[in-house]
């Protein structure tokens, strides 16, 4: 069971007691929870929860009260917010955060930022690998759009797209970034039953195509237990269950959190 | 793949004035290459039709269009508000003409010289500058504007800066092989700088480095995410633009042979400001437009009315909002685009009917 092991060894990310204040209130309070290589977990919990601000912590938006947060075993409490791409954690936003006025094809090749190497002065003077790592990269971006199906609006800025789209293009940009470990944020909301059906699907292909250990924050019950092999829940910022979903479904805690006392 | 290289070679190329959707491919890289042959014929042509002091006057504006590229790179590309960037012009000239009158330095050592200058101490202030943004930022470089006259103007500085009565050099000769004139040296001299700085801005504009600007104007949260440094960026920026600014001021101090304090009062800064929002705001050709607004309308309006020149300026002003909201640059652009669509259409339908 050597593989298995291995999951057990390094988890892809470990939260240990990570707690986050603005001014008196606690968003997040001794949070600790693992998520292992290549699973799928689901981070739910009533709005308020703190799932956002848990993400926000990752990705280093913000900077934790106290606590520790692992990438593979390696500290990330401590890098400034760019150097977190580099250690192979993409994300996606709640409420979109593309550059609207950019084309699709060039929101998802800032995604390649990390991966281009030219400096200011080989940029300026358009030297030697310039040219052709560009055109490398824009097919690769370019394919990311034809996987979420937007490769015939590549070259339109993203505020003319539908809300839909501009979705799929935000997960093509976080894959751009060439992620071990994937951070979705409330990837259905706002989302119609079809486009959820389609996203869906797009997430677990994407996720088998290129061996994503994703972190999902969603509301729609349906796609979590389609998509996620463990939950965990949080309530005022305090983690109130976590296991496999049918053992989160179950918990006492749980369920009052969600449908209130009496049930 | 052979959709992505269409992309490249139309859509991407231009990341701005974007306007019109559905853009062949083709359009914008013939636009480009045809307006780069209309400029070097007129550069060409111009000092044959010119007379002396029109040239000079051109030269002047091709100066203040270096300044603009920079300008733009912090402001069209990274939307970081400059309204003190006459500082940095000021410095470049400065440091041109102590470089020539006081040390004797040839010319291109005293450009040369005045970019490094300019570039560091426009790092120097980008690093401050990265706790603001937006308004504060605004005002921050406002400070830049009004105290460096006065600084220049200092009692203890009169040996380096020559106090009021600035530094004044000798007109610059060109070598002897070559048969031209001062004016038209000091044109060409223009003309080739210009070139080079467009050369560069183009080249930064785009590709990994124009994007993660844009990315920061867009949203820098998103583009920190995405692993841009946005701090070491927005410095780089404030510099490279600071010696897009000091390469303008030493041409200038080259081509008029005077600095004073009084050149490069807040009324220079806002007016650069003013020339590549009309110009057009993240776009390379806009600094060109630029240049010239800010040195030519001004006099057509005292033209116009020798008693109320800013009134007929104000009202050009606003005319060219509405007409050009993406700026001159943008409205070429689209005016190109109808032109080559009518050719295109023209020829199709002469087709048909054969």
């Amino acid at each position: 069971m050597a593989p298995n092991q291995d999951r057990e060894a390094v988890p892809m990310l470990e939260v240990c007691d990570l707690s986050m204040r603005f001014g008196g209130v606690f968003a997040l309070r001794d949070v600790s929870f693992k998520v292992l290589q290549g699973e799928t977990c689901g981070l739910i919990g009533p709005n308020g929860a703190g799932k956002t601000t848990l993400f926000n912590c990752i990705s280093r938006i913000y900077k934790p009260t106290s606590g520790n947060i692992c990438v593979q075993n390696r500290s990330i409490s401590k890098l400034p917010t760019h150097e977190i791409a580099s250690l192979g954690v993409g994300r996606t936003f709640q409420n979109l955060a593309l550059f609207p006025k950019l084309s699709l094809l060039e929101n998802v090749m800032i995604g390649a930022h990390i991966h281009l190497k030219t400096g200011f002065a080989e940029a300026a003077l358009g030297l030697g690998r310039t040219k052709r790592q560009e055109t490398q990269k824009r097919d690769e971006a370019f394919e990311l759009l034809e996987i979420v199906g937007l490769s015939k609006q590549a070259g339109e800025p993203v505020w003319s797209q539908p809300f839909g789209y501009q979705k799929r293009v935000e997960l093509a940009r976080a894959l751009a970034t060439q992620p071990k470990l994937l951070l979705l944020d409330e990837p259905a909301a706002g989302l119609n039953p079809s486009e959820l059906r389609g996203f869906q699907e797009l997430i677990s292909s994407v996720r088998r195509r290129f061996g994503l250990t994703i972190l999902l924050v969603e509301h729609h019950f349906g796609l979590v237990m389609a998509l996620c092999e463990r939950l965990v829940a949080l309530n005022f910022g305090r983690k109130i269950a976590e296991g496999s979903p049918e053992e989160v479904r179950a918990d006492p805690e749980f369920v009052r959190a969600y449908l209130g006392d009496k049930v | 793949m052979d959709l992505a290289r269409q992309c490249d070679q139309g859509k991407v190329g231009i990341l701005l004035n974007r306007r019109s959707q559905g853009y062949d491919a083709g359009f914008e890289q013939l636009g480009n290459i045809g307006g780069t042959v209309i400029l070097l014929l007129a550069a060409t042509c111009l000092p044959f039709v010119l007379k002396g002091y029109q040239l000079f006057q051109v030269s002047l504006a091709l100066s203040y269009a270096v300044t603009l590229l920079g300008l733009n790179l912090l402001t069209g590309w990274t939307g970081q508000i400059s309204i003190g960037h006459g500082a940095f012009v000021a410095v470049g000239a400065y440091v041109a003409a102590f470089a020539v009158a006081k040390l004797g330095s040839p010319y291109v050592v005293a450009i040369l010289l005045a970019i490094v200058i300019c570039f560091a101490v426009g790092l120097a202030f980008g690093i401050p500058a990265l706790r603001f943004e937006g308004h504060h930022l605004a005002l921050m470089t406002f400070v830049l504007a009004i105290f460096l006259p006065q600084l220049l103007k200092a009692e203890r500085f009169v040996p380096l800066t020559g106090g009021v009565n600035g530094i004044t050099l000798k007109k610059p000769l060109p070598p002897e092989w070559l048969p031209v004139n001062s004016d038209l040296f000091l044109y060409m001299i223009s003309c080739s700088i210009l070139a080079v700085g467009f050369f560069l801005a183009w080249n930064l504009g785009r590709g990994r480095i124009g994007r993660a600007l844009l990315a920061i104007r867009e949203h820098p949260t998103a583009a920190a995410a995405m692993g841009v440094n946005v701090a070491f960026f927005k410095i780089m920026v404030f510099g490279i633009s600071a010696a897009f600014a000091g390469a303008g001021g030493a041409l200038g101090a080259l081509l008029v042979q005077y600095v004073s304090p009084d050149s490069f009062t807040l009324f220079l800064s806002i007016s650069l400001l003013v020339g590549i929002v009309v110009g057009g705001l993240g776009s390379v050709s806009g600094a060109l437009f630029g240049g010239f607004f800010i040195l030519f309308v001004p006099s057509i309006a005292e033209n116009v009315s020798k008693a109320m020149p800013w009134t007929v300026y104000g009202a050009f002003l606003i005319a060219l909002m509405f007409l050009a909201p993406d700026g001159i640059a943008g409205l070429v652009g689209r005016l190109g685009h109808w032109i080559v669509e009518q050719v295109v259409s023209r020829n199709s339908r002469s087709r048909g009917t054969e």
